[in-house]
């Protein structure tokens, strides 16, 4: 009787299999299947939040006689429902435009402090150690430079073409920061795919990519035959 | 026209509601307004899932009564979708092995992370000029300072560490900078009714 | 020249092979504890005596093996606090843009370090489930954490769950620890400079636009996949996913740099038989 870990090795090489078998033959029924598995899954998961929400909020309250606010969120709700109704169709604009309306306000009211003033406050050039003032001083050079980058509105040749000096040097700074950046991307590309290449290595996961091996490379025979055919 | 169809309606309901949240949360008056104000956006996003779930059912149902090509896997969707949703609400072990043994691997690797990566790197990452040179030194010695194997290599470690805290913060400081007024902005083009895109307007 | 379309495979074929060579043959590198490790060890290790920690998960199942290493490492530092007394307990909490596609992973993670047979749910800990609206959604929990979240995961109300005493507002929260692989922008704006200690658990492609918030002492600690992690493990005592996966992370890398070397090469060689 096989373990629940064998089991599990198993699922997960075979499904692995499946999905990587995109990279050879893009749509194929192996990969078709976990494709719209995938999505009846999320639409699963998703309709349990939903509900779940809307049981919270609008369909408990109202069962033990709180109308209120379960009344008017039923309504809003209601009001986005009508965007599949060409003739109410403006009632769901007004939902959009109320969720916007806080969107924007919640937003605006915490912007201020941490992303505008705090990002301006520059960090000491007059500390005993000399290679931390130099960081601080490029560090600020950076942020001026880039920020100038991105305005526009003044010409390049502005101001004897400082500003054309002053943007390119902001665009290598850019250049640097977004080398790290990318960096960062490429960093998360190899987690997973040496954590889930760990079940096609281990037991009983080998047998199954064994058993893909075989199908592919009978699959390239068949497909030259038929090709010469 | 009807009254109820007038684009001032939408307007008006977007200013009013940005600046009651603002002013409550800067006077602390009507909180409790402002509470429910809040909880209505959860509520309605809520329910355009609901809306989208409605709109894929409707696509994937009619796909399958009219034959259509790959209606097979459609089948599959629903089913699996009605599965799952039943599995969800009556827990247990066959919640926990579908979790485990279906849910968990597929969505760790549906995405295919990593290849899509690697192909654009290959086909992408060519030094033309100067600026992409020093996009490409840059990303080679982060990737080498953020492995285990970087403490090996003599420099990577303090060059990595240099390029994380000069100009790495610089940059990242002035585009936290642009997108705080970008914010603004977009406050202020909504007060003045410039701010069309949630009307469905360009 | 090879053609293009084989160009992709052999990329791919050596991408898998380099990224699963280390789990077939250990390379054995070697790698010591840095001071990020140490301070975000530190931040949890001096909680106050009675904390509550939320713990709010932005990511999804999706990000298991980059995001839930260095948050199953939180929590098993958190767990002989708990059982010890030194904190109250945990609450996790979701308002990812994904969704209820965050609970899984939180259930992953809480099946990772055995939370429910070693802490008493309800009192010692709570999964309060998926609260949407994102942003909106943080800032009623900012306001009145009480109406944001009326009921956990599994349908409890918040009255009926000890742990949640005495919390109406995210600032009775003495640590919030994030876990995200996206930015962070949303969650400084609304619980930044509240009271709690914050504690970011970000993809390393995110610690850039972190960086600035670092400086300015708006998020207090961070953690990394993979290299950092496997150093807090360390710390807390054991040897996890984080440093299991750290040696195959060693290998993409030199394989990444590799890659690009061989495509400027390629690239400078046909540009010179154009010419």
């Amino acid at each position: 009787m096989a373990s629940y870990v064998e089991v599990e090795s198993i699922f997960y090489a075979a499904i692995v299999l499946m999905t990587w078998s995109w990279l050879y033959k893009g749509d194929n029924p192996f990969y078709k299947i976990i494709e719209h598995a995938t999505i009846g899954l999320f639409l699963a998961v998703s309709a349990q939040g939903v509900i779940q929400a809307i049981q919270t909020r609008i369909v408990g309250p109202l069962t033990v006689g709180a109308l209120f606010p379960a009344l008017p969120f039923l309504m809003l709700g209601i009001f986005t429902l009508t965007r599949m109704v060409p003739k109410l169709r403006f009632m769901s604009i007004w939902v959009i435009a109320l969720m916007s309306g806080v969107g924007t306000g919640v937003a605006v009211k915490g912007v201020v402090i941490p992303m505008i003033i705090k990002q301006t406050i520059i960090n000491p050039w007059t500390s005993p150690n000399i290679f931390s003032n130099i960081n601080n001083v490029l560090v600020w050079v950076a942020t001026i430079t880039t920020l100038i980058y991105f305005v526009y509105s003044i010409k390049r040749e502005a101001f004897g073409g400082v500003v054309r000096v002053l943007a390119e040097i902001g665009r290598i700074f850019m250049m640097l920061g977004f080398g790290v950046v990318l960096a960062g991307f490429l960093f998360v590309a190899g987690i997973n795919v040496t954590g889930v290449g760990t079940y096609l290595v281990q037991y009983p996961g080998y047998y199954v990519t064994a058993i893909g091996t075989v199908i592919l490379i009978g699959y390239i025979i068949w497909s030259r035959n038929h090709q010469k055919k | 026209m009807s009254w109820t169809r007038r684009r001032e309606i939408p307007i008006v309901i977007y200013i009013v509601s940005m600046i009651f949240i603002l002013f409550s949360d800067y006077t602390g008056l009507m909180k409790d307004t402002s509470t429910v104000m809040l909880t209505s956006v959860i509520v309605i996003v809520a329910f355009t899932f609901i809306l989208g779930l409605i709109q894929l059912g409707r696509l994937h149902i009619s796909r399958i009564q009219k034959l259509k090509t790959d209606w097979p896997y459609s089948v599959l969707l629903l089913a699996t979708f009605i599965i799952y949703l039943i599995l969800i609400y009556y827990r247990g072990t066959p919640y926990n092995l579908a979790l485990t043994l279906v849910f968990t691997p597929i969505n760790l690797v549906i995405a295919l992370i990593g290849f899509r990566e690697m192909s654009i790197l290959y086909h992408g990452a060519r030094a033309r000029n100067i600026y992409s040179l020093l996009l490409i030194v840059s990303a080679v010695i982060s990737s080498l300072y953020q492995a285990a194997i970087g403490a090996l290599i003599p420099g990577v470690n303090q060059l990595g560490s240099w390029l994380n805290d000069v100009p790495n913060t610089g940059v990242s400081r002035a585009i936290i900078i642009a997108l705080g007024i970008g914010i603004i902005v977009i406050f202020v083009r909504g007060l003045l009714g410039l701010e069309k895109s949630y009307l469905g307007e360009v | 020249m090879i053609k293009r379309e084989y160009q992709d495979s052999i990329v791919y074929i050596l991408f898998i092979f380099v990224a699963i060579l280390p789990v077939v043959y250990p390379l054995g590198i070697p790698n010591s504890v840095t001071p990020a490790a140490t301070d975000y060890y530190n931040a949890i290790k001096g909680l106050p005596q009675g904390s509550v920690v939320l713990i709010e998960v932005y990511s999804d199942i999706r990000a298991w093996f980059t995001m839930g290493p260095s948050t199953v490492a939180t929590i098993k530092q958190l767990i002989p606090m708990i059982q010890g007394g030194q904190i109250k307990g945990i609450v996790f909490t979701t308002t990812s843009d994904a969704g209820p596609l965050s609970i899984p992973l939180i259930e992953r993670m809480a099946t990772a370090t055995d939370v429910s047979s070693k802490l008493k749910y309800g009192d010692q800990w709570a999964l309060m489930g998926w609260i949407p609206g994102f942003e909106t959604a943080q800032a009623q929990m900012a306001q009145d954490f009480r109406a944001a979240v009326p009921r956990d995961y599994y349908g409890t109300a918040i009255d009926q769950l000890p742990i949640l005493n005495g919390i109406k507002k995210i600032s009775d929260f003495q640590l919030i620890i994030i876990n995200s692989d996206s930015n962070l922008d949303a969650y400084v704006r609304q619980w930044g400079g509240k009271g709690p200690k914050i504690l970011a658990n970000i993809d390393i492609s995110v610690l850039a636009l972190t960086k600035p918030y670092l400086d300015r002492g708006i998020i207090n600690g961070y953690m990394t996949p993979v290299k950092l992690t496997s150093e807090y493990e360390k710390l807390v005592g054991f040897s996890g996913f984080g440093s299991a996966l750290n040696e195959g992370q060693s290998t993409v890398q030199v394989y990444i740099v590799l890659l690009i070397i061989a495509a400027n090469v390629i690239y400078f060689r046909e540009r010179q038989r154009k010419k």
